[in-house]
C-alpha cells in the first residue's frame, strides 16, 4: 500500500508537470491579445475566438466553419479566428453572461435579442460598430434591423438572422386524408385534423420540454391573427385573443401525438419525419433533415392559415428571435480592426449567399440567390417568407426569462386539462409581469 | 479519548502535524466557504448575471415560499431521499449480502451490476425516456401484451401522478455504487466472526442480521450520506425525462435551482433556493446522525 | 467460501442483472442504427450493422483528446482529493487534539449544491489562469469532491484501533511513520471506496467541465457527448456511440483495479488482527 501511495504521489506530480505543458491553454483571449500586441511593435497575428452554439450537426454550423476557415486562409499571419462551439444553447448563454459579469466578454459571439431581457446589449461591454459603419457596409442591412440593435446611440450588435418559422406539411398524408389544399383558415385546419385523426395520423407536431418551440409557434400564429402582430409587446395582452389561442392549442394537443406532452424537439421533429404528424411549424434548419427523410419532394411549405376577424394582415409570418452577432469591447485598435474586418467579410454578399446555397439559412444581411441555386424546399421556404406584410416573433422568445421557464408547465397543464385556456393565458401573463 | 500514552506522544508528536491538515483546509475555504459567502451574499439581491446587483432584501425568500413549484421541488427532493434511503439502499445491501456468499459467477454479477453506475446518468435518463415513451417505448410494448384495458396507452411520464415515480425507477434499480461499498466492507470482515457465529449454531440469515449488518455500519453511514448528497444534487433524471413536468410534478430542488439560474436568469432567487437546499441537507443529516448514534453497531 | 444461494434469490439476482445490463446493451444496439431507425424501432436489432455513428463521432469531435482529458481529470482529481483527505483524516484522529469542529468544517461542503457555485468557480479559475486547462479541472474536481472523500476516508480511518497506534509509537514510529506504516494500510478499504466514488463522479461530471473549458485542450468526453445532443440538432445514435466509447476505458480500469482493490482489502483485514 505504501509503495502504491508513493507512486500515486509521483503520478500526480507527473500529471501536474504534463498538464503545465502544452495542454495548458493560455489565459482568456483578451489577456493573450495584449501579450501578443506588446511583444513587438510590428503587426502581430490577432487571435480571436467566436462563441457559437452551431456545431457540425447543422448545415449553418458547417457553413460557419467553412467561412471561418476561408477567412483564416485569406488573412494568414494577420488574423486568426477560432470557433468555440457550445452546443448546449442555455449553457452557452450562461457562459456568456458569466464572462460578461467577470468583465471578460467573449471576442465574438451571437445571442438572441429578447426585448424583455436586454442585459447583454445594455451591459456596456460590447463593441460599438457605429464608427466603423460606412455607407457601403450599412447598405447590407435594413434600417429597421440596425435600429433594433442601437442602444444609447451605440450600435452594439450586427444583424445576422431572424429565421421565419413556417408551416411544413406532408403532401402525401394530406392526399391520403382527402385534403387537396392546405387549409386557409384555422377552423379549416382543425377540420383537417379531424380527417387526419380518422386516418390514424396526428395533426401538428408539438412538444412541451425546454422552449416548446413548435407549440410556441402555433400559439403565436393564432394569437397574432386574433390579436394583432404586436399583441405580446403590449403590457396588457388582449386577454380574449390569448385565451382563444390557448384554446386552439389545446385542441391541437388533443389531435397531437401521444407523446407530445413531455416531448422534446427531437421527438417532435422525428414525429413529422416519420409521417406520424402531417404538419410542423419550424425554422429553416428543419429542411436538411426533411430532405434526408423524404426522397420524393413530399414536403412543401404553406402560408399560415388566417382566422375570423383577423387583426393581422394575411400572409404574415412568425419568426425566431432576432439573433445578432456582437463583440466584446476590444483591447486595442488592432483587435478592433480585426473584428471589423471579420464582420465585413462575414456580412458580405458571397458569404451571405453561401448560407443560402449550402446552409439553407436566410440571413438578415442581403442574400442574392436565384431559386434554382438553392435547395428546392428552401426555395419554397423563401418564397413563402419573402415580402410579407408583417412579422410576429414567436412568443416564447419575447417573454421575460421567468415566464419562458414557466411556459412548459403552463402548456402541460393546459394539455392535461388541469387549467382552462383562460387560466393558462392569465398564468402566462402573470409570470411575464411579476 | 486521551490516555497517558497519548499525552506523552502529543507533546513530541508533530509541530508539522498542521501541515497534514492544511491542503484540505485551503481547498475547503476556496471551493466552499468563499462560494457559500457569495451565495448568501447574492441571495438577498436581484441579479440577472450581468447587470448590477440590486438589493431586494427578503423578497427572493418570500417569492420562494409563494412559488408552488418550489414547494413541490422541496417535497419531491425529500421523497427522492426517502426512496434512496429506504428502497435503493436496502436493495443494494440485500444484493451485497447475496453476493458476499460468493455463489457461482458472483464476480460476473458484481461487475455487471456495477456497469450502469459507470455509464453517465445522462445516458441512463435518455434510455428510460425512450423506454417510457407511450408510442414506441418498451413499457408500452410490454403492457400491450397484457390484455387489460386500463393498462393501455399509459403515459407514465406525462401523468402528474406517476411522473415522479417513473423518474425514480432507474435510480432505484441501478444500485451498483452502494452495492460495491457494502461488498467492500463485508469482505473486510474477518472470517473469525463468522466462524464464531457458526459454531454457536447461527443460520445464514441470522448471521446476516446479527453479525454482518452491524459490522458494515461504516458502509451504511457512508452510503446514506452519499444518498442524501447525491439526491440533493441529482437533476439529470427529472431534467431529461420530464423537464420537471408535467406541470412541475416531478421537479426537484436541483433542477429548480438550475432553471431559476440558467433559464430565468434569476440568480438571487437561485441562491435563495440554494440556501434553502443547504439548510434542508443539514437538517436531514443532523437527523441521520442522531438516529445512527442510537442504533447498535460498531462505530467510534 | 462458496455457500448455496436459494433459488428465489438467484432469480432475483438474474432479473436485476438483466435490468442492469439492458441499458448498456440498448446503447450498444442503438449506436449501430440511424436516428430515424432508432425512433421507428428503438428496441429491435439494427437492420444494418454500420459503424457510421462511430466514424461520425470521431470525425466530428476529437474523441481521443477528450478521453485523455477525462482520464487525467478524473484520476488526477481523485488522487489529489483522496491524498488530501487521508492526510487530513489522520491529523484529526485525536493525537494532535485538533478542535472537533474541524471535521465538520471539512465535511459540510457535501451539502452545498455546487451548481449554484458556477459563477464563483468561474471567477476563481480565471483568476488563477486555469481556464481551459486539465489542471484547472483537476483542481476544481478535487475541491468539489473533497468533502465526500474526507468523509469516506475518515469513517474508515476512525475504525483503526487505538492500541495499534499506541503500539506503533511505542515502537518508535513517530507521527509520520505511524501514518505511512500503520494507519494508511489499514485504511485500505476506505481509500479504495473513496477512489471508486471519486473517479466515477469525476468521469461523469458535465456542468463544470462545460463551464471551465473551451477547446479540446481540456474538454472532457462528457462535453464531447453533449455536443451530439444539441437541443435542435440531437443525433442520439452518434451520442450513444460516443457514450460507449466513453464507457469502455472506465470499465477497463475498473476490471484491472478490482484485483488491487480486493487484495488491498484483504491485506487490511489480515493486518487487523
Amino acid at each position: 500500500m505504501r509503495t502504491s501511495i508513493r507512486s500515486g504521489v509521483m503520478v500526480v506530480a507527473v500529471l501536474f508537470t504534463a498538464c503545465g505543458g502544452p495542454s495548458a491553454s493560455p489565459q482568456s483571449p483578451q489577456a493573450s491579445q495584449t501579450q501578443q500586441q506588446s511583444a513587438t511593435p510590428q503587426a502581430q497575428q490577432v487571435n480571436l475566438t467566436m462563441m457559437t452554439s452551431y456545431g457540425p450537426n447543422q448545415s449553418r454550423g458547417v457553413v460557419l466553419q467553412k467561412v471561418v476557415d476561408e477567412f483564416n486562409k485569406s488573412h494568414e499571419g494577420k488574423i486568426r479566428l477560432s470557433l468555440e462551439i457550445n452546443p448546449d444553447h442555455p449553457g452557452m448563454v450562461a457562459k456568456i453572461r458569466t464572462m460578461i459579469a467577470a468583465g471578460r466578454p467573449p471576442d465574438i459571439f451571437h445571442y438572441n435579442l429578447n426585448p424583455n431581457d436586454l442585459a447583454i446589449p445594455q451591459s456596456g461591454q460590447l463593441m460599438d460598430f457605429a464608427p466603423s459603419m460606412d455607407a457601403s457596409w450599412k447598405s447590407r442591412f435594413s434600417a429597421d434591423d440596425l435600429a433594433l440593435f442601437t442602444f444609447d446611440g451605440k450600435l452594439v450588435s450586427l444583424p445576422w438572422q431572424q429565421s421565419p418559422a413556417l408551416f411544413y406539411y406532408n403532401k402525401a398524408l394530406f392526399k391520403q386524408a382527402g385534403i387537396s389544399q392546405f387549409p386557409s383558415t384555422w377552423s379549416e385546419l382543425l377540420k383537417a385534423c379531424d380527417a387526419f385523426k380518422a386516418k390514424g395520423v396526428a395533426c401538428v407536431s408539438l412538444f412541451t420540454q425546454n422552449d416548446a418551440w413548435h407549440t410556441s409557434n402555433a400559439l403565436t400564429y393564432v394569437a397574432a391573427c386574433l390579436g394583432g402582430l404586436d399583441l405580446f409587446s403590449k403590457p396588457d395582452w388582449n386577454a380574449s385573443a390569448v385565451a382563444d389561442s390557448f384554446a386552439v392549442v389545446k385542441q391541437l394537443f388533443a389531435y397531437g401525438t401521444a407523446d407530445a406532452v413531455g416531448a422534446n424537439y427531437d421527438v417532435s421533429s422525428k414525429g413529422f419525419l416519420l409521417g406520424k404528424t402531417a404538419i410542423v411549424i419550424d425554422g429553416p434548419w428543419a429542411i436538411d433533415p426533411m430532405n434526408k427523410a423524404f426522397t420524393n419532394s413530399e414536403i412543401a411549405v404553406a402560408r399560415a392559415p388566417s382566422c375570423d376577424a383577423a387583426k393581422a394582415p394575411a400572409g404574415f409570418i412568425t419568426t425566431d428571435a432576432p439573433s445578432p452577432m456582437a463583440a466584446g469591447k476590444p483591447a486595442n485598435k488592432a483587435h478592433a480592426d480585426a473584428v471589423v474586418e471579420w464582420f465585413k467579410y462575414f456580412t458580405s454578399e458571397p458569404v451571405a449567399n453561401r448560407f443560402a446555397v449550402e446552409g439553407s439559412q436566410p440571413t438578415a444581411f442581403k442574400q442574392n440567390v436565384k431559386a434554382q441555386d438553392v435547395d428546392p424546399l428552401f426555395a419554397n421556404y423563401l418564397a413563402v417568407s419573402a415580402n410579407v406584410p408583417g412579422k410576429a416573433i414567436s412568443v416564447q422568445r419575447v417573454l421575460r426569462p421567468s415566464a419562458q421557464t414557466a411556459l412548459p408547465a403552463i402548456l402541460e397543464a393546459l394539455a392535461l386539462g388541469k387549467v382552462t385556456p383562460a387560466e393558462a393565458a392569465k398564468r402566462l401573463h402573470d409570470s411575464n409581469t411579476k | 479519548m486521551a490516555s497517558h500514552g497519548h499525552r506523552r506522544l502529543a507533546t513530541g508528536a508533530a509541530p508539522y502535524g498542521w501541515l497534514y491538515l492544511l491542503p484540505a483546509l485551503a481547498f475547503t475555504v476556496v471551493f466552499f466557504v468563499v462560494p457559500l459567502l457569495f451565495v448568501l451574499g447574492v441571495s438577498p439581491m436581484q441579479w440577472d448575471g450581468i447587470s448590477a446587483f440590486q438589493f431586494a432584501g427578503l423578497r427572493n425568500y418570500i417569492a420562494l415560499m409563494e412559488d408552488s413549484a418550489f414547494s413541490t421541488a422541496f417535497t419531491n427532493t425529500l421523497l427522492w431521499i426517502a426512496v434512496g434511503l429506504f428502497v435503493h439502499l436496502p436493495l443494494a445491501l440485500l444484493v451485497a449480502l447475496l453476493l458476499s456468499k460468493r455463489p457461482a459467477g458472483w464476480r460476473v454479477f458484481r461487475t455487471a451490476l456495477f456497469v450502469p453506475s459507470i455509464i453517465s446518468t445522462t445516458a441512463l435518463a435518455l434510455l428510460w425516456y425512450f423506454i417510457f415513451n407511450p408510442d414506441f417505448g418498451l413499457v408500452s410494448a410490454l403492457l400491450a401484451l397484457i390484455p387489460l384495458e386500463g393498462l393501455q396507452g399509459l403515459r407514465l411520464l406525462a401523468d402528474p401522478t406517476t411522473a415522479l415515480w417513473a423518474t425514480q425507477l432507474p435510480y432505484v434499480i441501478y444500485l451498483g455504487f452502494p452495492m460495491m461499498v457494502f461488498l467492500t466492507q463485508i469482505s473486510a470482515i474477518p472470517e473469525e466472526y463468522f466462524e464464531a457465529a457458526r459454531i454457536d449454531g447461527a443460520h445464514d440469515w441470522q448471521m446476516d442480521l446479527h453479525v454482518t449488518i452491524p459490522l458494515v455500519k461504516p458502509a451504511i453511514i457512508v452510503n446514506s450520506l452519499f444518498v442524501v448528497t447525491y439526491n440533493l444534487r441529482l437533476f439529470e433524471y427529472p431534467f431529461i425525462m420530464t423537464d420537471g413536468g408535467p406541470a412541475n410534478a416531478s421537479i426537484n430542488l436541483s433542477l429548480y435551482i438550475y432553471k431559476t439560474m440558467l433559464q430565468s436568469f434569476d440568480y438571487g432567487g437561485a441562491m435563495a433556493a440554494s440556501a434553502a437546499t443547504i439548510a434542508a441537507g443539514l437538517v436531514i443529516v443532523g437527523l441521520m446522525f442522531t438516529v445512527a448514534r442510537r442504533l447498535p453497531g460498531d462505530t467510534r | 467460501m462458496k455457500r448455496m444461494v436459494r433459488p428465489r434469490s438467484a432469480v432475483f439476482l438474474v432479473a436485476l442483472l438483466l435490468v442492469s445490463l439492458a441499458p448498456f446493451l440498448w446503447l450498444l444496439l442503438s449506436s449501430f442504427k440511424s436516428a430515424l431507425e432508432l425512433y421507428q424501432h428503438p428496441f429491435a436489432l439494427p437492420s444494418r450493422w454500420s459503424a457510421d455513428n462511430y466514424v461520425t463521432a470521431f470525425a466530428q469531435q476529437p474523441m481521443i483528446a477528450y478521453l485523455r482529458n477525462s482520464l487525467l481529470a478524473a484520476i488526477g482529481s481523485t488522487v489529489l482529493a483522496v491524498a488530501m483527505a487521508a492526510l487530513a483524516s489522520y491529523s484529526l484522529l485525536g493525537r494532535l487534539r485538533m478542535p472537533s469542529w474541524l471535521a465538520g468544517f471539512l465535511t459540510f461542503g457535501i451539502f452545498l449544491p455546487t451548481s449554484a457555485f458556477i459563477v464563483p468557480y468561474y471567477f476563481i479559475v480565471n483568476w488563477a489562469g486555469l481556464y481551459d486547462s486539465v489542471l484547472g479541472l483537476i483542481v476544481v474536481y478535487a475541491g468539489v469532491s473533497l468533502p465526500l472523500a474526507f468523509l469516506i476516508v475518515k469513517t474508515y480511518m476512525d475504525t483503526v484501533p487505538r492500541q495499534l497506534l499506541d503500539a506503533a509509537s511505542i515502537d518508535g514510529a513517530g507521527f509520520n511513520g505511524t501514518f505511512w506504516r500503520v494507519v494508511l494500510p489499514l485504511s485500505g478499504p476506505g481509500l479504495a471506496t473513496a477512489c471508486i466514488f471519486l473517479v466515477i463522479v469525476g468521469w461523469n461530471e458535465l456542468l463544470l467541465a462545460s463551464l471551465l473549458t473551451g477547446t479540446k485542450a481540456a474538454q472532457t468526453v462528457q462535453v464531447g457527448i453533449r455536443s451530439f445532443l444539441e437541443a435542435y440538432h440531437a443525433d442520439y445514435p452518434v451520442a450513444f456511440a460516443a457514450i460507449i466509447v466513453a464507457v469502455l476505458p472506465i470499465i477497463a480500469i475498473y476490471l484491472l483495479l478490482s484485483r488491487y482493490i480486493v487484495s488491498g482489502i484483504s491485506q487490511g483485514a489480515v493486518k487487523y488482527e
